[in-house]
C-alpha cells in the first residue's frame, strides 16, 4: 500500500451477495459479503457480485484524484432464480406476477381438511410459459406432468393424490394444495418413470403452516415433459391464514440462505445476519438456515447460533427434528471450543426425542454424528433406520426413494428363481449366512467385548482419534436391530465374511444384465445397491491381495450416514439375496 | 522433449445404460485434442510413446452385453499399474509429470469435503454405477511421490451423490515421505453437484468438445504468462475463472472448480499469443481520429491513428515506431493481453470507456 492508494468501497444491493474486486492480472484482491473495502492504487478494476446462481460485474476506474481519496462503486441488484414467485427473480415474469399473487393470496384459505392445528401449502408450478400456447390435446398431455404426486404421512401411510385433493390448473401451469393438517411429519412424493418415487419430508409444527414451492422443469427431449425439481424446492413457514407477499424481503434472503447452504458456505455476514434475525418477521426457516450457516463458518459465532436456535425453538418447538440436530451440534462445537457443556453432549435423550426425519440433509448428518457419539443404550427409531437406507442426493433437503408398497419379497425380486429351481431339479445352494453361522457367533462374542470398552478406548484403538476429555461413557459401537444390540464391528465382520463367501462381481453382472434387459424391476434400495458395489470392490481386493485392508474396509463401511443397525440389516439382506442369485446363476449355466 | 512426462487419457462416449447415460459427442474429440496438445513441441512436449489413451470404440454393436462395454475401471487400473510399477510389481518413482485426463459422465460423493470426481465407466448402469475414481489415482500418485508433478483434468459432471460409491481401487496404501514435495494441479469441469457441458466449438471446426477441455487448451495459447514463457497453475486458474463467462457466451455454464494448487505451482508452457481484439466505431465521422489505449495501471500502451480509408491508419505501441493498422472505416483489431483497458478517443470523436479483453473470438469492443 502506498500513500497514493485510494480507499475503495464496493457495495452490492442484496444483503446476501458475494462481492469480489479483481485486478488487471485477474487476481481477486478482496471478497466479502454485500460490501468490501480496501485500499488500491489508481487503475482499472472489475467488481463482481454473485447472488445465488447468478452474477453481475462492472468495470470501473480508480483515478488518482478521487474526491476525499475515496471511490464508491455500487452494483445493481441482480435477478436470481427461485421456486417462490418472488419479485425480482428470474423465474417470475412480471406480466404473470399479478396472477401468481392472486393465486397465492387465495392459498392461505385452506380448501382441504386433513386435520387440525397446522397447515400445509404445496405449490407446484411451471416457471416457463410453455402452457400458454398449447392446443387442447397438447394441454391434456402437458397436464399429466402434474399427476401422480402423493401426499402421505412421512412413512408412506395415508396417501392422497395431490391432483385429486388440490387444485390443478394446467392452463396456468400449476397445481396447488392448501390444507389444514395435524401437526406432524408428511412426505411429498414425486412420480417417476421407474418404480422409485422420490420423497421430501414436510414436518409441520403446531400452529404453523408449511409452504412448499416446487418448480416443474424440462425433463428430456420432449418439450412437454416436465419433472418436479425437488433439488431446488423452497420451503417457508407462515402463520396459518397469513397472506403471501411476493415482496416480503426476508423471503429473498431466505432463498439466498438456502443457496448458500447448498454451496456449503456461509455468505451472510454477521452484521447482516444479526439484522435479519433481529427483524420483526417471524421466520423459523430462516432460523434453521441461519444456524446451519453459522456452524459452517471456520470460527462460528456460537453465541449467535445459540440465540438463533433458542429463538427458533420458541416458535416451532425444541423437538423439531432440525432443531434437535442443531442443538446437539451447537453443544458439541461449544464443547470442543470451551470444554464446557459436557452434559449436553449425551445424545441418548436427543435420539429418544427424535420421531421424524429432519428437513435438511445437514441436520441428518449431525444426527448421525450424535448417534455415533452416543453410548450403547441409544437407539434409533426403527422407521428412521429403515429410511436411512433409501436416502439419495439432493441439494439441501433430505430426500429418499419411497418405500415400495408392499415391501417386496425375495421371490418377487427374482421371479424366475422358483421356475428355474423347479425345472432344473434344484440342489439348494448353501446360504452364505448359514455357512457363516458359527463364525458369526464368534463375531458376536468378539463384538460384545467391545461393548465393555469405553468410548475413549474405542476411539483411540480404532480411529486414532481422541474423544472429548472426561467422557467415560460405555462405548457406542452399535445400533439396535430390535432383537439385539449390534455394532459397526459386527457389521465389519459380516461384511468381510460376505466378501470371502460370494462372487459379488458375478452377482452384480447378473443384476445389471437383468436391469438393462428390463426383465424385472429392481427393488433394491440405494443403500443396498451401494453395498453391492462395495462388496464387489472388496471382493476384487480380496482376490488380489488375499485380505481386505483396514483403510478400505473403513471407507466402505463409513460411506453412508446411517445407523450401524441399518448397515447390518442390509448386509444380512444381501447375504440372502446373493445366495438366491448364485442359485439362479448356477442353474442358468447348467447344460440342459 | 519432456521425456519423463507421461499421460493417461480416458474418453467415454458410449455407455451400456444409454437411458441413464446418454451418448456423448465430446470425449473422443477431447482426448484427440489433448493428445495433440500433449505431443506438440509448444504444448506438453510429451513423447507420443508415453501417452496411453483409453477410449470408447467408435461403434458398439447392438446387443452388446453391458459388462462388455469399454472402457471400464479395470482398463484404467491396468494402464495405471503398468505405468507406476515395474514387472516385479514395485512402484517406480519418476522425475517428471503425470497427466491424468478424463472426459465423460461423472459424479462425486456428497459427503466428501475435498474436491473429487469420478468418471462413470462404460459398463455403469443407474443401479450399479461402476466408475473410475480419477481423483483417487491422482492422490495415490502424489502420496507415493510416483511423479514429481501431477496434473488431473476431469471434464465431467459432478453430481453429488448419496449412497453411490466411488470405486476405490485396491492399491497398496503405503505413501512416501517425498509426497509433500509432489506438485498437484487439479481442474474439475464444475463445482460439486454441478453439470459439465459439451457443445460445438466454432473455432475448433464446430466439433463438439467439453467446455473445460476447450477452455484449458485455449488458455494455454492466450493466457498471459507470469513466469517467462510459462504460466503458473495459479495464473491459469485465474484466467480460466475470470474469462469463463465470456468464453461461454450466450449459453452460460457452471464455473469449473480448480482447487488451490498444492505445493509450489506447476508451470505450464504458454504460447503467449494474446488475443486479437476487435473494435468497432459505428459513428466514425470520416475524419482523422486518435484512439489511445491505457493498460489496467493507466499507463499508455498504444496510440491508433485512424484515417478515413483509403488513408493509411497506424498503431504506435509504446516505445516503438508506427506500424500499419487495417481500418476499413468501421472496424479494426489489436493484439492485446487478457486484462482490463481504457480507451480515449480524440480528434474526430471525443469519448472514453473501459473494456476487458478475455478470450479470442469474444465480442468486439464498441467504441
Amino acid at each position: 500500500m502506498s500513500n497514493s492508494d485510494i480507499l475503495l468501497t464496493v457495495l452490492a444491493a442484496d444483503q446476501a451477495s458475494e462481492v469480489f474486486v479483481i485486478d488487471g492480472q485477474f487476481k481477486v484482491l478482496a471478497r466479502g459479503i454485500q460490501s468490501v473495502e480496501l485500499r488500491i492504487p489508481p487503475g482499472i478494476y472489475r467488481a463482481k457480485v454473485r447472488v445465488g446462481n447468478m452474477q453481475g460485474e462492472k468495470l470501473f476506474s480508480v483515478e488518482p484524484s478521487e474526491p476525499g481519496n475515496h471511490k464508491l462503486v455500487q452494483l445493481d441488484a441482480i435477478e436470481f432464480s427461485s421456486p417462490i414467485p418472488l419479485e425480482r427473480t428470474s423465474t417470475t415474469h412480471e406480466y404473470r406476477q399479478q396472477a401468481l399473487r392472486d393465486e397465492m393470496r387465495v392459498a392461505p384459505v385452506p380448501t382441504v381438511n386433513l386435520g387440525t392445528g397446522a397447515g400445509l401449502v404445496i405449490f407446484l408450478r411451471d416457471p416457463s410459459t410453455l402452457y400458454s400456447n398449447l392446443d387442447a390435446a397438447s394441454l391434456e398431455s402437458y397436464a399429466k406432468n402434474f399427476r401422480g404426486f402423493l401426499l402421505s404421512d412421512w412413512d408412506g401411510q395415508n396417501c392422497h393424490a395431490l391432483d385429486e385433493i388440490g387444485m390443478l390448473d394446467a392452463s396456468h401451469g400449476y397445481l396447488m394444495l392448501s390444507a389444514t393438517v395435524n401437526p406432524g411429519a408428511y412426505a411429498l412424493s414425486r412420480p417417476s418413470d421407474n418404480t422409485e418415487r422420490l420423497s421430501l419430508p414436510l414436518v409441520v409444527p403446531d400452529n404453523w403452516s408449511l409452504q412448499v414451492f416446487v418448480t416443474m422443469d424440462p425433463a428430456g427431449h420432449n418439450a412437454l415433459l416436465l419433472r418436479a425439481n425437488f433439488n431446488d424446492a423452497a420451503m417457508a413457514f407462515e402463520r396459518p391464514n397469513a397472506v403471501f407477499s411476493p415482496s416480503r424481503p426476508d423471503l429473498n434472503v431466505l432463498e439466498l440462505a438456502r443457496d448458500a447452504l447448498a454451496r456449503g458456505h456461509n455468505i451472510i455476514g454477521d452484521r447482516s445476519m444479526e439484522q435479519l434475525l433481529a427483524g420483526k418477521v417471524e421466520n423459523p426457516m430462516m432460523g434453521i438456515f441461519a444456524a446451519h450457516l453459522l456452524l459452517l463458518d471456520k470460527n462460528p459465532n456460537l453465541s449467535l447460533a445459540e440465540t438463533v436456535v433458542a429463538n427458533t425453538a420458541t416458535l416451532i418447538g425444541a423437538d423439531y427434528p432440525d432443531l434437535l440436530a442443531l442443538s446437539w451440534k451447537l453443544n458439541y462445537s461449544k464443547y470442543v471450543r470451551t470444554k464446557e457443556g459436557q452434559a449436553e453432549l449425551d445424545a441418548v435423550p436427543l435420539l429418544g426425542r427424535l420421531k421424524y426425519p429432519p428437513l435438511l440433509q445437514l441436520s441428518w448428518h449431525y444426527l448421525m454424528q450424535a448417534y455415533r457419539s452416543a453410548p450403547d443404550e441409544a437407539t434409533f427409531d426403527a422407521e428412521l433406520r429403515r429410511l436411512s437406507g433409501r436416502l439419495i442426493s439432493s441439494s439441501v433437503w433430505l430426500c429418499w426413494t419411497s418405500f415400495p408398497t408392499p415391501v417386496p419379497k425375495l421371490d418377487a425380486i427374482l421371479p424366475e428363481r422358483e421356475s428355474l429351481l423347479m425345472t432344473a431339479g434344484a440342489e439348494a445352494q448353501p446360504d452364505a449366512l448359514a455357512i457363516l453361522g458359527p463364525r458369526l457367533n464368534i463375531v458376536v462374542r468378539k463384538t460384545k467385548d467391545w461393548f465393555t470398552k469405553t468410548l475413549k478406548e474405542f476411539l483411540t484403538a480404532r480411529k486414532g482419534a481422541r474423544p472429548p476429555e472426561g467422557v467415560n461413557s460405555q462405548a457406542k459401537v452399535g445400533g439396535d436391530t430390535g432383537e439385539e444390540t449390534v455394532g459397526i464391528m459386527l457389521a465389519a465382520e459380516v461384511f468381510q465374511l460376505l466378501v470371502q463367501s460370494v462372487d459379488w462381481a458375478a452377482v452384480v453382472k447378473y443384476l445389471k444384465t437383468r436391469n438393462l434387459a428390463k426383465v424385472s424391476l429392481n427393488m433394491l434400495s440405494p443403500l443396498q445397491r451401494r453395498l453391492l458395489l462395495s462388496l464387489k470392490a472388496a471382493r476384487e481386493q480380496f482376490e488380489e491381495d488375499g485380505n481386505i485392508s483396514e483403510d478400505s474396509l473403513a471407507r466402505w463401511l463409513a460411506a453412508s450416514d446411517i445407523p450401524s443397525g441399518a448397515l447390518l440389516d442390509n448386509l444380512k439382506f444381501l447375504g440372502r439375496y446373493a445366495k438366491d442369485i448364485v442359485e439362479v446363476i448356477s442353474h442358468s449355466n447348467r447344460p440342459s | 522433449m519432456a521425456a519423463g512426462d507421461y499421460a493417461i487419457l480416458v474418453g467415454i462416449a458410449k455407455y451400456a445404460d444409454a437411458s441413464t447415460f446418454c451418448d456423448l459427442q465430446g470425449p473422443l474429440n477431447d482426448v484427440a485434442l489433448m493428445t495433440a496438445w500433449l505431443t506438440a513441441a509448444d504444448g506438453g512436449n510429451v513423447p507420443a510413446a508415453n501417452i496411453t489413451t483409453i477410449v470408447s470404440p467408435p461403434v458398439v454393436p447392438p446387443g452388446t452385453d453391458p459388462d462388455s462395454f469399454r472402457p471400464v475401471m479395470e482398463d484404467f487400473k491396468r494402464a495405471y499399474r503398468k505405468l507406476v510399477t515395474d514387472p516385479q510389481g514395485h512402484f517406480i518413482r519418476r522425475i517428471g509429470r503425470l497427466y491424468l485426463y478424463f472426459s465423460g459422465h461423472g459424479f462425486c460423493e456428497r459427503k466428501s469435503l475435498t474436491p473429487q470426481a469420478t468418471l462413470y465407466a462404460a459398463n455403469a448402469t443407474r443401479e450399479f454405477p461402476d466408475n473410475i475414481f480419477g481423483t483417487h489415482y491422482a492422490l495415490d500418485a502424489k502420496d507415493k511421490a510416483l511423479f514429481s508433478e501431477i496434473v488431473l483434468i476431469m471434464d465431467c459432471c459432478r453430481d453429488a451423490e448419496v449412497n453411490r460409491p466411488v470405486e476405490v481401487p485396491a492399491i497398496s496404501q503405503a505413501g512416501s515421505s517425498a509426497a509433500g514435495d509432489t506438485k498437484l494441479f487439479c481442474a474439475y469441469a464444475t463445482s460439486k453437484g454441478g453439470k459439465a457441458q459439451e457443445r460445438p466449438i466454432a473455432e475448433r471446426g464446430n466439433r463438439v468438445h467439453g467446455l473445460l477441455t476447450h477452455a484449458f487448451l485455449k488458455a494455454m495459447k492466450e493466457a498471459r504468462p507470469d513466469a517467462g514463457m510459462a504460466i503458473s497453475g495459479s495464473a491459469l486458474k485465474r484466467h480460466l475463472l475470470e474469462t469463463w463467462n465470456t468464453l461461454c457466451g450466450d449459453t452460460p455454464a457452471p464455473m469449473p472448480e480448480i482447487p488451490a494448487p498444492t505445493g509450489t505451482d506447476i508451470q505450464f508452457p504458454s504460447q503467449n499469443l494474446g488475443i486479437l481484439q476487435g473494435f468497432e466505431i459505428a459513428d466514425y465521422p470520416g475524419t482523422p481520429t486518435v484512439m489511445e489505449v491505457l493498460d489496467s495501471a493507466k499507463h499508455s500502451l498504444a496510440r491508433c491513428d485512424l484515417q478515413p480509408p483509403p488513408g493509411a491508419s497506424t498503431v504506435t505501441w509504446n516505445g516503438n515506431g508506427p506500424s500499419n493498422l487495417a481500418f476499413d472505416g468501421r472496424a479494426f483489431s489489436l493484439q492485446l493481453q487478457p486484462s482490463f483497458y481504457k480507451y480515449v478517443l480524440s480528434g474526430g470523436l471525443s469519448r472514453e470507456g473501459l473494456f476487458a479483453v478475455e478470450v479470442q473470438g469474444g465480442l468486439n469492443v464498441k467504441l
